[in-house]
């Protein structure tokens, strides 16, 4: 909403008129993220145009964007129907690895990250450790210079097309010391991976075994036993991701879509719920954007951002329940209606929504940690 | 919540010890209970320490502040729940400076001499009638402004001016003026536009002071109770509606400060209904929440816990249309 800089003015400019040349149709407006081979050619040319990671330092082959400028990014790739990216490289272990790295780590795979010459997968969540993940169970020993690994990963995202995965293992039977932070090659023999089809019909996530895995010491990020501190070391940076206006952007342009394709008798009737809408993804923009600067000037309450999290994900879930009514009674069809040639998948969407609140630590858990770390609420203990 | 600029911080602690110096929530509370209208005795305060005038341009006896200055003001102001008309008086020491023809009325305005406030109206066929708005009986001068931006300046004393109010729940007033004869002897020295977008978004602002605080209050209800043998705050529900709250406030808070930077630009109107949504909702939220947090004393009038719930009345609904037209009497 705010007045924008003429510099940011040129910036949103600048992409709106790539994205209208360089985005495919066939990508535009997908319900569901494209297949590696499908979305690779369109990841290397948001790398190669350096639009892959605007939060990323420039020293590390980042854009150094300012949040405005990376919400002006999200905005426009909303607006123009790009589909959604493998993201934890950029998001999750990139940022990690910045900060807890060693030279050797980065050197191998920030670069790689960034061209999408490897895609990664997080080996966090196990059947019996998701909310709880202090109590995960896949074991590591080391023997000579290796770490052999057994156990099971789930829920992981886009782990049956992942080239690697920053995972946690048990090294120790300490709750927090014994967890060691390790980077596991795909290839790697011992490793079988199963997708797992969602409500939404697409197969976002996959089970993952580990029999008697070898990693190379040297893949280990920190220490042994020091892989808690390494995974929770960026975990605000990672929740202000999570909690960014993108997703929520991308539902307001379905809704939009789908109320501009309604007769025009009818249509008047959706501009109430547009402009809430519209509300709702201005309240989420601002609060994304008051959280970066608070971070930025170092004022930040550790957790405070797990209330973006919440915001963006609920605010998001709310469009698209909307833009479900919207549909009426196209919203139960399985082959998703064409509008201007683009298909719009109603109810894939709001399935697929559900997801918001539960993975990223589910937004009961952010609840928990804003009353207890951010309010301070007495735990009875 | 915006990161505060020292000279921000110096108008929260101003006006800290300016309201309570003044009676806090017990001049609120005196007042709603022995029917007490309010008095003007704040407001002159309030521009003697400045606020009235702090948008005001320094040329013009301002303080010359930024909006967002002024939003930490209404904020902190809620934090009070005094029911005086100062958002509206703030928005009209503006609205005034803009003006030609209005430099000694500003001056009055900005000193406290006189109070004075800038109220909307409509034409009737005899005369112009006022939108109901809180504090007008507090006014000195009327600066009543038509749809069609014309401007008319009227003393409280003006014969043809009557003013109808009634008490609000938060012990303050709210009324009507009717202006007879309106086309007769009224010197019509300026055009404008009512600056209720600037209202509403001060207002924002001050619900977000008032969401803040009765929500600090009901936090420390929670870690003082207790209930089978435990605080009441370790209970999990609890926990979890208070960080309900908690994101609601935040998010307003956020809204509010973005709405001040978009202030300037094309979006002024629809940042304004934004942040509006987001700090009523807000403060809805934590007051209802608050009463339910304390149980039955929730609803004893000796709690202070209901002077938010008045005050949050008495602010949203002067921002609703009149559906059912209230008569004298």
């Amino acid at each position: 909403m705010r007045t924008e800089t003429s510099s940011e003015r040129r910036y949103r400019a600048e992409v709106r008129s790539w994205l209208k040349d360089a985005l495919p149709d066939d990508l535009r407006y997908l319900a569901f993220r494209p297949k590696p081979d499908k979305i690779r050619p369109w990841y290397e040319a948001l790398s190669e145009k350096g639009l892959i990671a605007p939060h990323w330092p420039v020293a590390e082959g980042g854009m150094g964007a300012s949040a405005v400028e990376q919400v002006i990014l999200m905005e426009e790739l909303a607006r123009a129907g790009a589909p959604e990216l493998p993201t934890q490289g950029v998001n999750h272990i990139g940022p990690l690895l910045i900060k807890r790295g060693s030279p050797e780590q980065k050197r191998q795979h920030l670069p790689r990250i960034l061209s999408g010459a490897s895609t990664w997968c997080q080996g966090y969540s196990e059947r019996n450790a998701g909310s709880d993940l202090l109590s995960l169970s896949t074991r590591a020993r080391v023997e000579g210079d290796r770490l052999v690994i057994d156990g099971h990963k789930i829920w992981t995202t886009w782990g049956h097309h992942a080239d690697w995965m920053f995972a946690l293992v048990r090294t120790g039977p300490e709750r927090h010391k014994g967890i060691t932070f390790v980077l596991i090659d795909m290839t790697t023999p011992g490793i079988t991976r199963h997708p797992i089809r969602t409500i939404a019909g697409d197969e976002e996530f996959a089970e993952v075994f580990l029999d008697s895995v070898e990693v190379p010491l040297e893949n280990i990020v920190g220490e042994i036993g020091d892989g808690w501190s390494v995974a929770t070391a960026l975990l605000d940076e990672e929740r202000l991701q999570i909690g960014s206006p993108l997703q929520a952007n991308r539902a307001l342009v379905s809704l939009s879509r789908l109320v501009a394709a309604m007769p025009e008798e009818v249509r008047g009737d959706w501009d109430g719920p547009l402009e809430l809408s519209r509300m709702e993804v201005e309240t989420v923009t601002a609060a994304f954007l008051d959280s970066s600067d608070r971070m930025v000037e170092g004022c930040a309450v550790p957790h405070e951002s797990c209330y973006l999290k919440v915001l963006a994900t609920e605010s998001t879930q709310g469009i698209l329940d909307r833009a479900q009514e919207a549909a009426g009674a196209l919203a139960g069809l399985v082959r998703a209606p064409e509008i201007d040639g683009n298909r719009l998948d109603v109810n894939e969407l709001f399935l697929q929504s559900r997801r918001l609140t539960i993975y990223g630590g589910s937004n009961d858990i952010q609840r928990n940690i804003l009353a207890t770390r951010v309010l301070e609420m007495n735990r009875g203990n | 919540m915006p990161v505060w600029e020292p000279q921000e911080e110096m108008i929260v602690d101003s006006a800290v010890a300016t309201l309570t110096r003044h009676g806090g929530l017990a001049r609120v509370r005196d007042g709603a209970a022995d029917g007490r209208q309010t008095d003007s005795g704040l407001l002159r305060t309030a521009a003697e320490q400045g606020w009235i005038g702090i948008l005001v341009p320094e040329a013009f006896g301002g303080l010359g502040r930024e909006l967002r200055d002024a939003l930490v003001l209404t904020r902190t102001i809620g934090r009070f729940v005094a029911p005086e008309p100062i958002a509206l008086s703030i928005a009209t020491a503006l609205f005034l400076s803009e003006l030609k023809g209005m430099t000694a009325l500003l001056e009055r305005a900005i000193s406290g001499e006189e109070v004075v406030l800038a109220v909307p109206v409509q034409s009737r066929a005899d005369g112009l009638e006022s939108a109901l708005t809180p504090g007008i009986g507090l006014a000195d001068v009327l600066i009543m402004v038509e749809e069609s931006r014309a401007i008319h300046v009227v003393r409280r004393d003006d014969p043809r001016l009557t003013i109808d109010a009634w008490p609000t729940r938060d012990g303050g007033t709210t009324g009507r003026a009717i202006l007879a004869k309106a086309g007769e002897n009224t010197r019509q020295t300026a055009t404008g536009v009512y600056p209720a977008s600037l209202v509403r978004l001060l207002q924002a602002s001050e619900l977000s002071g008032l969401a803040a605080e009765v929500f600090d209050r009901a936090r420390a209800h929670l870690d003082l109770r207790k209930q089978f043998g435990k605080p009441l705050s370790s209970f999990q529900v609890l926990r979890n509606r208070s960080a309900d709250i908690h994101i609601a406030n935040s998010a307003g808070d956020a809204v509010i400060f973005e709405a001040a930077r978009a202030y300037d630009g094309q979006q002024r109107d629809f940042a304004v209904r934004t942040a509006w949504r987001a700090a009523s909702l807000a403060a809805e939220r934590a007051c209802k929440e608050a009463i339910q947090f304390h149980g039955a004393m929730g609803i004893a009038e000796e709690c202070d816990i209901g002077l938010f719930q008045h005050r949050f009345m008495a602010i949203v609904s002067a921002q609703r249309q009149e559906t059912i037209r209230i008569v004298r009497g």
